[in-house]
């Protein structure tokens, strides 16, 4: 079994066919970066636009890596949401396109769904398990019961994770993207120097807040004198941000162990996806809980946590085994949650 | 020789299927949507038809100016229905689509030595114009601009001997010429693009040797919209 994935959601033009045995057998990744860089974050027509330009030359290219035809598959899955609208028709319609000539099943992918199941690609991880999904778009804990089966137990109620990490480097002048610049600046820093909030932390449940942290790094460096704004200032406060930003991942994520009850047969397991666990402090941080807590963390390969044609393949293996398919007429759904039974959160909005 | 030609770019949404059998069209007036309905209006014109996706020789499409979402769905599909179906892909702007339905009363324009405007919508105060000053042969560059810029645009002489404004924007136009240039009175016609007339154009440039290389481009003729940014979703 194959199928071809399609990612146009954000600022990645992504393309992927992966086996019914867990392969990847070929993929192609277009990072805008450079498009978006001018305007310090991304721009959702610019976007668009490179994902048009990009994509049926992407989905060839896979193709003719994969050494298969069209025919060859058996279903094409793409991002039908959450995300950059604009992106999102794109890989949608192209995708209905392939479908249609080759009556293959086309299969509309929930992007973080995406991101939720590719500890299984990569890791064949089983149901069920405590999910924390953190990217640019999303923060947020799920227990994983199933394919389509998600209940979440908190979101982030501003900010997401990612979305701050962006935040604090444009503020500190790293440029974009902000998740690897923090990072890598915060390599050399003292975490000790700055005092920053915890925000959440020890309260009862499961969500989150980083925009008082945002506020307090800024707060922080306006803070200082001009000659104070050094590199030696701008590596303490990364770190400083990342020791906050991970004692808050731990502490919520604690909690959520606690709401996700042990099963006597079998370890209880942990996955992180999405772009921000990418962060090898953060998951460094997270592996020490699961090892206190004597849960199995599984965060997949950084080339699955950003944002990838590869996981959205997969989702379509898994959703086309269970028959859930899609129509040529299913409209794409800028705003999805993947438990649409969980409550409104305030000021959430399209990140719950 | 079977084409298949999308009109996305204008409020609509419609598919054509020029060939052996005639003409089949569908043809859905919607401002959003298109993307839901695209594939399921192409699969009903091929049924119609009774032809399938292996007989097609050649996908044509609108490629704008119009809505940047409408526009995009369109050549994204035109653009995937090419590569799946490995058949070339023609681009047809929206100004040709337009003119081509109201092709006879070009040409007694043009046989009088008087030029064709085609102005289209653009949902803001300016309107996308571009002149067709004879039945071959280039346009005039396609311009963004207010109705009342349209004749300067054109120049005083080339405005004075306009026969026809043609498109979505022509009554606007054709009023905005009545209150400043009292002296130019073309005829006005209120036009939008369709696939049937997208696919005539494609099969015609097809015919006098036209092979595309690469994929259609979109025509936006405005930059992106930057706004105050967005943070990475």
């Amino acid at each position: 079994m194959f199928a071809l994935g399609i990612e146009t959601s954000c600022d990645e033009t992504a393309v992927a066919v992966v086996s019914g045995t867990r392969q990847i057998v070929a993929q192609r990744i277009l990072s805008q970066v450079d498009d978006h860089r001018p305007f310090g974050g991304v721009v959702p027509e610019v976007a668009a636009r490179a994902h048009l330009q990009h994509l049926d030359r992407l989905i060839a290219e896979a193709m003719d890596r994969a050494g298969l035809d069209f025919a060859g598959l058996d279903a094409v899955a793409a991002t039908a949401g959450p995300g950059l609208i604009g992106g999102v028709l794109v890989g949608v319609t192209m995708a209905k396109a392939i479908a249609a000539v080759h009556g293959l099943p086309f299969i509309a992918v929930n992007h973080l769904e995406g991101h939720a199941l590719s500890a299984r690609l990569s890791d064949g991880v089983e149901f069920p398990y405590l999910l924390l999904l953190v990217s640019g778009g999303h923060c947020q804990l799920l227990i994983a019961n199933g394919v389509g089966d998600y209940r979440r137990l908190g979101t982030t109620m501003d900010d997401a994770l990612g979305e701050a990490f962006d935040k604090v480097a444009k503020l500190l002048g790293l440029g974009y993207p902000g998740g690897p610049a923090v990072e890598a600046a915060a390599l050399g820093g003292d975490a000790r120097r700055f005092a920053l909030p915890r925000p959440m932390k020890g309260r009862s449940g499961c969500h989150f807040s980083f925009s008082g942290l945002k506020t307090a790094v800024k707060q922080t460096w306006e803070g200082l004198s001009e000659d104070g704004r050094d590199d030696r200032a701008r590596a303490d406060l990364c770190a400083a941000f990342q020791e906050a930003a991970a004692d808050v991942l731990v502490d919520r994520t604690s909690h959520a162990l606690a709401e996700f009850p042990a099963s006597a047969s079998r370890q209880r397991t942990l996955v992180v996806a999405g772009g921000v666990a990418a962060n090898s402090y953060l998951r460094a941080r997270l592996a020490a809980l699961a090892e206190a807590e004597k849960v199995r963390l599984v965060a997949p390969p950084q080339g699955l946590c950003t944002d990838n044609g590869a996981m959205i393949a997969w989702a379509g293996v898994e959703r086309l085994r269970l028959g859930l398919t899609d129509g040529l007429d299913f409209a794409p759904r800028p705003r999805w949650p993947l438990d649409p039974d969980a409550p409104a959160v305030a000021f959430a909005g399209i990140k719950a | 020789m079977n084409v298949l030609a999308i009109e996305t770019t204008a409020g609509a949404c419609s598919v054509a299927l020029a060939g052996e059998h005639g003409l089949a069209e569908r043809f859905e007036p919607m401002l959003r949507g298109q993307a839901e309905r695209l594939l399921p209006l192409t699969e009903a014109v091929l049924a119609d038809a009774g032809v399938g996706y292996a007989a097609l020789d050649l996908i044509a499409v609108a490629t704008g100016p119009g809505t940047f979402t409408g526009l995009r769905v369109g050549l994204a599909a035109a653009r995937g229905l090419a590569l799946a179906t490995a058949r070339p892909c023609l681009g047809v702007t929206s100004f040709e689509a337009v003119l081509e339905a109201e092709r006879a009363t070009a040409q007694s324009v043009w046989g009088r030595g008087e030029a064709v405007l085609v102005v289209l919508d653009s949902r803001r105060r300016e309107v996308f114009a571009q002149a067709f000053l004879a039945p071959d042969g280039a346009p005039a560059p396609a311009v963004v601009a207010r109705p009342e810029q349209l004749a300067e645009h054109f120049g005083g002489a080339r405005a004075g001997s306009l026969g026809l404004v043609v498109g979505s924007a022509a009554t606007i136009v054709g009023a905005s010429l009545g209150r400043n240039h009292g002296e130019i009175r073309p005829l006005v016609t209120e036009s939008q693009p369709r696939a049937a007339a997208v696919a005539r154009v494609a099969l015609r440039r097809w015919r006098n040797g036209e092979r595309p290389t690469r994929p259609p481009d979109p025509v936006y003729l405005r930059p992106p919209e930057i706004g105050g940014g967005s943070p990475a979703p």
